[in-house]
């Protein structure tokens, strides 16, 4: 049984419910990444002064931000899912994964939008196209992945663990200062630059900084990182698929 | 046998009691219970335990039984929703399933949104639901307001549609918990025959969750009774019925939910029609004088009167006394309530049984649902100009 169509329709159910009354909903989509982009953007650049490899400091910190958005949004989402559904799930069989999934899939759209918002503001500021956009066509799918992954743990662990929803918002907010959005990954010690990398946050944001600004490809070390992502995949599922079976008996 | 839809192999599913006081799902509690060097006495209970069921396919199987019986819980495995504890649920074929009306629904989103999300929840593809849109949309009476956000919906069109959808589901076995009481009795009527319909046609098989015991009886072409969790009977749904009902009036029984301050001091009751039990009563002629027995099997030290209630559908109907004045109740003693069956319109009753003491005691006990009968239709157009309803109670 082919399952992608239920994950559309959840996910489209959710866009539209969440738009569907305000036009204002639209704007507040975006009015969260802007504080924190200009809160990033002051404290980095202009409290502490760390350079941005040559790019204007407000544009630097937007690519970063990018995909921090997506993340967070999508990742806490997907999380919230199992319990936010909690009546079809004690009284539906349906296969429990399309609902973290069709959460992630219903966070793409303010992901165009903002790359859309990104892009124009690489226009307006530098005039030029940057030539290395062709590495989002790796970086999209390694994005949505690690936030379905984030998704999948966050699901499976809030339904065994009900305190454990307010564990997540803490964990955002700090991975907004933990990844390096408007600061580069050389401002880490070179020495603790390997521990940092295994967050496949960390080369994902460095990528999308090297794709959208045209910077030198970040340290090799980020690669780190995929490795981390795929266990983390790997066993995500294996706790979801764990958790799951006695989800209807849990919440 | 081959073409078995369901096949139920030593079923069990055991439950944590009081979970939701005691575990409350934190990390604490698991962290405590993980460092407890000797686990404390466990307090579990079987909702179901040992079932054992074959269901050929192209039957309707009823489902009757107390609340509380393992009947729900029986449907929520049947589906998937929660897996057993042991045993296991062979089902062959598609399943869906209708254990709450409009589980799925999405109030922001108009009825033919709902259509397709919950077609897709169901595990129905698009070209699917297409094939069968109109049917659903014309089968719920919803007409025009097909595209009105389903909020907007009165509960019985939401009802409707509900089961509009699960109805033309293209599955093999069709699971039915107690959603059809919601609507009107016209849609139930339709509901029942598109129940029929659709084993007759397709040879679908449905598991019907009610406690409409003349609807079982009617729509149904077997019948199972569980009891604590247990299967204690099977096979036609007049035998099951009628066990069902013995169940229920066995003598010192605490199934009967009694309610009240003197509750526990009526442990039990005996009632009896004609000096039958309820259950060989399958139904009564209208020309006969239906005589009900109750009697006290524990003495309660006060002064009071006794009466039964008859309900119809729900709605009490009138309630006899059996005595003027309030005078002791006295364990053994027996009370006789007649009713000459002609008085009632031919038709399901259930009955209440219940006592009050003096007033300023006010102290009392009642009981719904502890039995009921049939009035059959050997009934003339003459009783309704002789007799204006009055019943006398003697």
């Amino acid at each position: 049984m082919d399952h992608r169509e239920l994950v559309g329709l959840l996910a489209w159910r959710d866009f539209r419910v969440r738009y569907a009354q305000t036009f204002v909903g639209v704007t507040w989509a975006f009015f969260n990444p802007l504080v924190n982009l200009l809160i990033l953007s002051f404290v980095f650049n202009r409290v502490a002064g760390v350079g941005t490899q040559g790019t204007p400091p407000l544009l630097y910190a937007a690519a970063g931000i990018l995909g921090w958005t997506f993340f967070a949004e999508a990742a806490s989402r997907a999380g919230e899912s199992l319990m936010g559904n909690q009546n079809m799930v004690r009284k539906i069989y349906f296969p429990r994964l399309a609902l973290p999934a069709s959460a992630v899939v219903a966070s793409l759209p303010d992901l165009v939008v903002s790359l859309l918002l990104v892009l124009l503001m690489l226009l307006i500021q530098t005039w030029w196209a940057p030539s290395q956009l062709y590495g989002l066509i790796f970086l999209f799918p390694l994005l949505i992945l690690t936030a379905f992954t984030a998704g999948t743990w966050i699901s499976a662990l809030t339904i065994r663990f009900r305190d454990f929803r307010f564990v997540v918002p803490v964990l955002l907010r700090l991975g907004l200062f933990a990844v390096p959005i408007a600061y580069p990954l050389s401002q880490i010690p070179a020495q603790w630059q390997g521990i940092y990398c295994l967050n496949p946050l960390v080369g994902l944001i460095e990528g999308f900084k090297w794709s959208l600004l045209g910077l030198p490809a970040p340290s090799p070390v980020v690669w780190l990182g995929l490795p981390v992502l795929i266990t983390l995949f790997i066993t995500g599922l294996y706790l979801f698929h764990r958790v799951e079976r006695y989800a209807a008996d849990h919440l | 046998m081959s073409n078995l839809a369901i096949k139920i192999e030593s079923l069990g599913k055991r439950y944590q009691r009081g979970s939701a006081s005691n575990d409350d799902g934190s990390f604490r509690h698991w962290l405590s219970k993980l460092f407890r060097t000797r686990p404390g006495k466990k307090d579990t209970f079987w909702a179901l335990k040992e079932l054992q069921l074959d269901v050929p396919a192209g039957e309707i199987l009823g489902m009757v039984g107390r609340n509380g019986s393992g009947k729900s819980t029986l449907l929520k495995i049947l589906s998937g929703i929660t897996p057993p504890t042991t045993g296991r649920a062979i089902l062959n074929g598609r399943v869906a399933s209708l254990l709450e009306v409009g589980t799925g629904f999405h109030h922001e989103l108009s009825g033919r949104e709902n259509i397709y999300l919950n077609g897709a929840i169901l595990g129905m593809r698009r070209a699917e639901i297409n094939a069968c849109f109109d049917e659903i949309v014309d089968f719920s009476g919803v007409g025009e307001f097909i595209d009105t956000k389903v909020k907007h919906y009165s509960s019985g069109m939401y009802v409707r549609l509900a089961f509009s959808v699960a109805a033309h589901l293209r599955t093999d076995i069709l699971l039915i918990d107690e959603v059809l009481a919601v609507g009107d009795a016209e849609f139930q009527k339709r509901s029942l025959g598109k129940m029929n319909e659709v084993v007759r046609d397709s040879g679908r098989t449905i598991v019907f969750v009610s406690h409409d015991l003349p609807v079982i009886r009617q729509l149904c072409t077997t019948a199972i009774g569980l009891d604590s969790g247990k299967l204690f009977t099977s096979g036609s749904p007049e035998k099951v019925i009628g066990n069902y009902h013995d169940s229920l009036l066995l003598p010192g029984s605490s199934k009967i939910q009694w309610r009240g301050q003197l509750a526990n001091k009526v442990a039990a009751l005996t009632v009896n029609i004609n000096g039958q039990a309820l259950s060989d009563v399958p139904a009564i002629p209208a020309s006969q004088t239906l005589k009900i027995e109750c009697r006290i099997t524990h003495e309660v030290n006060l002064a009071g009167k006794l009466h039964i209630a008859v309900y119809r559908q729900g709605t009490r109907l009138f309630t006899i006394q059996d005595r003027k004045i309030f005078s002791p109740l006295v364990s053994g003693d027996i009370s006789l309530f007649k009713i000459a069956a002609h008085r009632l319109r031919p038709g399901n009753y259930q009955l209440a049984f219940g006592g009050i003491t003096e007033f300023d005691q006010g102290r009392w006990f009642y009981a719904e649902d502890v039995g009921s009968f049939t009035v059959t239709a050997d009934w003339k157009d003459d009783n309704d100009r002789i007799n204006f309803g009055w019943i006398n109670a003697s």
